[in-house]
């Protein structure tokens, strides 16, 4: 009887994976490109808009501009652990003589799908309590082998402010004036808006909050997250999410040169998503 | 039969020896303060259901506490993690407190101690004693029964309205086995209780619920022909227990009826649990072992003996239950008996009813071995569950995977430990017959002061099959799901708290009214303000989820919808003077499902006052609810007689007034009045079968002694 209850829950699991696949429900689709890129971030379920550091070269570009080294940094994302589904992030920040300019490049897919994000952006902060950044970006949509690709030009603008000196606010938005996949269908690259609040406890526990609308989804997303670190060096993260992705938890250890973030997402039918990144500091 | 006689020797012997009655010297007021915090920690824990549930142990223990104060340098401070007084992190904070700066003498010296607020402190001040210890003295019979408390308590109640059942006379009730109630409307309660500082406590409950038979001997023949050995017994429920604790090796034994609460309540837990509830931190269980069976529930209990030796740190509990529970009797075409279900109600009003009583033998045995460390606990369990006849639900497919037969083992191995501020539980269960798995882990963080959070994660496998267990989930049984939580308790500032919990969970296989594997979650946010000393509110969203058979038998139409849940709460409570309370609610419900679409309302207004120098305290509400149906039904808590407990639903369109008295005639004895009416706005008749009352109210009335010596 085992057996054969196994079979059923497989076949099940196939069939809503196909049909989320197909039909394309998109919060189903986790990591891609419209979903935050690092994993301490993804230990938050995604949250970013309103947390700093080097990740904000492709998150809230504005929380970038508090790194005040070059840095580098690299992850991997795996949508649910098939090989088809796998996010790469790759980025640098230099700081220059009036801000921050960073680098980003992302690759989503496999060789019958892809999309690609190239950015460029430059953030700095205005006082202590404004941050801002912009970010130029290039898109590519890749269908197979003989549909060929698509390329797409459009841009990020990012804010955080501390409304006090605790807690942060951020906005986050791109590419507000959707632009089109191609000139003879009405498809559009989705455009995202994220909205959020970190709360630092003190210098060991920050818990954040923050509502996304993708125009490709259904309403809004609500996410929040809590990052605590213990002995100096160790961080443990958790985070819930209204869908979709609707938990996570992750580890992370920090030293001064180097932060290593692990973090797995779950979705609800679909399981688990692993994610794992490093950001070095020279 | 002849286990009652057993009963009746042993509480007369008990009562006799309780004769010796002795007015204890500390008997100040302690009921007043302590019941108006036991209806708001009831209302946060439990959760609204459909269930009667009894919570009686509970109360009675915080009443207990309160007449016999914790001293908080003593080694008994663990019971208040129990009591949900304090969490595990406060409790470490106070231990180190005393470690470093020596014994604590007063009550503001609590505050010094990280993690300990003002809220805490004075949920706490009731509970506890500061000062040096006294030094436990030998323990002697001769002194535990002399200074113990004896309790006696008697109630009544009843609907004032004749319910369909109670109109047919019982002799033709041979016509409706079903439908006829055999005995008369009253329901009455009795229950005395011995209880000596936690070593020695004895006591017994006798139930009759309403609709029941008091004295069989008074039943028609033809009735009585019928039932022939089902014959009612007087009293319809009836259990006792006596219990010792903390004699040397002897940790704690238990003669008559008891529950066992062991790890995560995952493979052995008898008694009550609370699941999902505003007080979003509260997922790990703290069990206490060997408890005595103090509930009216009358069919989830052991019946026997048990006893806990304890060795240093190693401790060894066996137990053995030989007890009779309801079940619905089906003889299968080639002869043999099986019981298809077991109900759980507690009611044997009606032949039908009558004729299931008892018909069940439950043997169950088994033990369970514990050692607790500096910082971690460990813990295994196995026990066997044999029944006297063969349970044999009918067949259907989401009963696949049910527990069929009559014998039952079940093994599990539990672990709690602490590390740095986090405090991980979990436990991992298996039915070593046929491989049936289920396990449950979670952690505590205590990150901060301000901030708890509470992780869980579970999976009951559809295979495991367990019939005394209670382990934190959200259905009904203990199988087939597989789920994750997360919850959350945030001081924002010294007038706001956040609580807030996520559930995510999943049913593999199909479920009654489910026919496929389906999804759900739940969330939770309250915000509770305390905008000053006399002027307390909280808002609360609660939104629930799952998946149902669609309605539609349109076969075009997706197998499963979505049942989405969205309920708002406004609650504020005002001390106009200490005399005076003033408590209004207004909440909101919303209820969708595919075309399905429902919503209801409720307001409420309670006044509560206490007179200065009169001992008498009167509770008053005004509720008008306007609901589209059942669908959208609002449960509210409502003040009862002390050690009962109601949430009752509220549905269609109508209203809901109810008068509490309490009054404290002597010293020694309380007396409560509750009188109730709901009086329907939109209907001529309520409810149906044979509970159907013509007319659009119903009454209810409550009388209550409680005598303490």
């Amino acid at each position: 009887m085992s057996t054969l209850a196994g079979s059923l829950f497989r076949e099940v699991k196939l069939l809503l994976l196909t049909f989320l696949l197909v039909i394309g429900i998109p919060p189903a689709r986790s990591g891609g490109l419209w979903l935050p890129a690092g994993a301490r971030q993804a230990g938050l379920d995604h949250c970013s808009v309103a947390l700093t550091g080097f990740w904000g070269v492709e998150n809230n570009l504005a929380g970038m501009a508090v790194v005040k080294n070059f840095s580098a940094g690299l992850g991997y994302e795996n949508g649910f652990l098939l090989p088809h589904m796998g996010t790469a992030s790759l980025g640098v920040v230099s700081p220059v003589k009036y801000g921050n300019l960073g680098l980003s490049l992302r690759y989503y897919g496999f060789s019958l799908f892809h999309q690609m994000k190239l950015g460029l952006t430059f953030a700095r902060a205005f006082g202590r309590k404004l941050r801002m950044g912009v970010q130029l970006d290039y898109l590519q949509t890749g269908f197979g082998d003989i549909y060929g690709s698509r390329n797409n030009f459009s841009f990020a603008i990012g804010i955080q402010t501390d409304i006090f000196k605790k807690l942060t606010l951020g906005i986050y938005v791109f590419n507000p004036l959707p632009v089109k996949l191609a000139g003879y269908a009405k498809e559009k690259i989705p455009s995202v808006y994220r909205l959020g609040l970190a709360y630092h406890f003190s210098e060991n526990l920050l818990a954040t909050a923050e509502v996304e609308k993708n125009t490709e989804n259904r309403p809004f997303v609500v996410r929040g997250g809590v990052e605590y670190l213990f002995r100096k060096q160790f961080v443990f993260r958790t985070g819930f999410g209204s869908t979709g992705d609707v938990f996570s938890f992750g580890f992370g250890w920090r030293t001064k040169n180097l932060h290593f973030d692990i973090a797995a997402t779950m979705h609800q039918s679909l399981g688990f998503s692993p994610e794992a990144s490093f950001v070095f500091f020279f | 039969m002849k286990q009652n006689r057993t009963y009746w020797i042993l509480s007369i012997v008990l009562l006799l020896q309780g004769i010796n009655f002795n007015v204890s010297a500390q008997n100040g007021d302690t009921l007043r303060p302590s019941s108006e915090f036991i209806t708001d920690q009831l209302e946060n824990l439990s959760r609204s259901s459909d269930l009667k549930q009894d919570y009686s142990d509970l109360t009675g223990s915080y009443i207990f506490y309160a007449r016999h104060p914790i001293n908080i340098n003593g080694p008994k401070t663990e019971k208040l993690v129990q009591l949900h007084l304090l969490n595990e992190m406060q409790l470490i904070a106070l231990k180190n407190y005393i470690h470093e700066n020596g014994i604590i003498y007063s009550l503001f010296e609590l505050q010094y101690i990280s993690g300990f607020n003002k809220y805490t402190i004075r949920q706490l001040s009731p509970f506890i004693r500061t000062g040096p210890c006294k030094k436990t003295k030998p323990f002697s019979w001769k002194k535990a029964i002399k200074y113990g408390d004896h309790q006696v308590l008697m109630r009544y109640s009843q609907l004032l309205e004749t319910e369909a059942g109670y109109k047919i006379p019982a002799d033709s009730a041979w016509m409706k086995p079903g439908s006829v109630f055999l005995g008369p409307p009253q329901n009455l309660y009795f229950r005395y209780a011995f209880r000596s500082n936690d070593h020695l406590r004895w006591g017994f409950t006798a139930e009759k619920d309403a609709g029941e038979v008091l004295f069989p001997s008074r039943l028609g023949d033809s009735v009585k022909q019928i039932l022939g050995k089902h014959k009612p017994s007087f009293p319809d429920f009836f259990s006792a227990y006596a219990y010792v604790s903390g004699l040397g090796i002897l940790k704690k034994a238990v003669v008559g009826d008891y529950h066992l609460e062991f790890g995560q309540g995952l493979c052995l837990w008898s008694g009550l649990a609370f699941g999902k509830s505003a007080e979003a931190t509260s997922v790990k269980y703290y069990g206490t072992g060997i408890k005595p069976n103090t509930s009216s529930n009358e069919n989830r209990f052991f019946r026997g003996a048990a006893v806990t030796l304890g060795l240093k740190k190693a401790a060894l509990t066996i137990f053995y239950s030989h007890n009779k529970v309801d079940g619905s009797l089906f003889v299968s075409p080639s002869g043999q008996n099986e019981i298809t279900s077991l109900p759980e109600t507690g009611n044997h009003r009606t032949i039908n009813e009558l004729m299931n009583k008892h018909r069940l033998v439950v043997d169950a045995f088994g033990g369970h071995v514990a050692y607790t460390g500096r910082r971690w606990k460990a813990g295994l369990t196995y026990y066997q569950t044999r029944l006297g006849l063969p349970l044999e639900p009918a067949e259907k497919p989401y009963r696949l995977f049910n527990f069929r037969g009559n014998r039952l083992s079940n093994a599990s191995l539990n672990l709690a430990f602490q590390l740095n501020r986090f405090s991980f539980f979990g436990e991992f269960a298996a039915n070593p017959d046929d491989g049936g798995l289920a396990g449950i882990a979670g952690v505590n963080l205590y990150p901060a002061d301000r901030l708890t959070l509470t992780l869980s994660y579970r999976n009951f496998s559809p295979h495991y099959k367990v019939l005394y267990a209670s382990p934190f989930r959200e259905s009904g049984q203990v199988n087939n799901e597989h789920g994750i939580y997360l919850g959350l308790k945030m001081l924002l500032s010294g007038r706001l708290t956040l609580t807030a919990y996520a559930d995510y969970y999943s049913f593999p296989w199909l479920k009654y009214h489910i026919n496929a594997p389906s999804l759900g979650k739940a969330f939770l946010v309250q915000l509770d303000m305390n905008a000053s000393h006399n002027l307390n509110m909280y808002f609360r969203f609660r939104y629930k989820q799952r998946e149902e058979n669609n309605s539609l038998p349109n076969g075009y139409y997706p197998l499963l919808v979505n049942k989405k849940l969205s309920d708002y709460r406004y609650a504020v409570a005002y001390t106009v003077v200490p005399k005076l309370i003033l408590k209004t609610r207004i909440e909101y419900v919303s209820y969708v499902k595919a075309s399905d679409r429902e919503k209801g309302f409720m307001v409420y207004q309670d006044i509560l006052y206490r007179f200065a120098r009169f001992p008498l305290n009167i509770s008053f509400r005004y509720a008008w609810f306007n609901t589209d149906g059942w669908n959208s039904r609002i449960y509210a808590y409502e003040n009862d007689v002390l050690y009962a407990f109601s949430i009752p639903p509220f549905y269609d369109k109508g209203q809901r007034i109810y008068l509490l008295l309490h009054y404290r005639i002597k010293k020694f004895m309380d007396l409560w009045m509750k009188i109730a009416r709901t009086v329907f706005f939109n209907k001529n008749s309520i409810s149906s079968g044979p509970r159907a009352i013509e007319g659009n109210h119903k009454t209810n009335i409550k009388l209550q002694v409680l005598i303490k010596l």
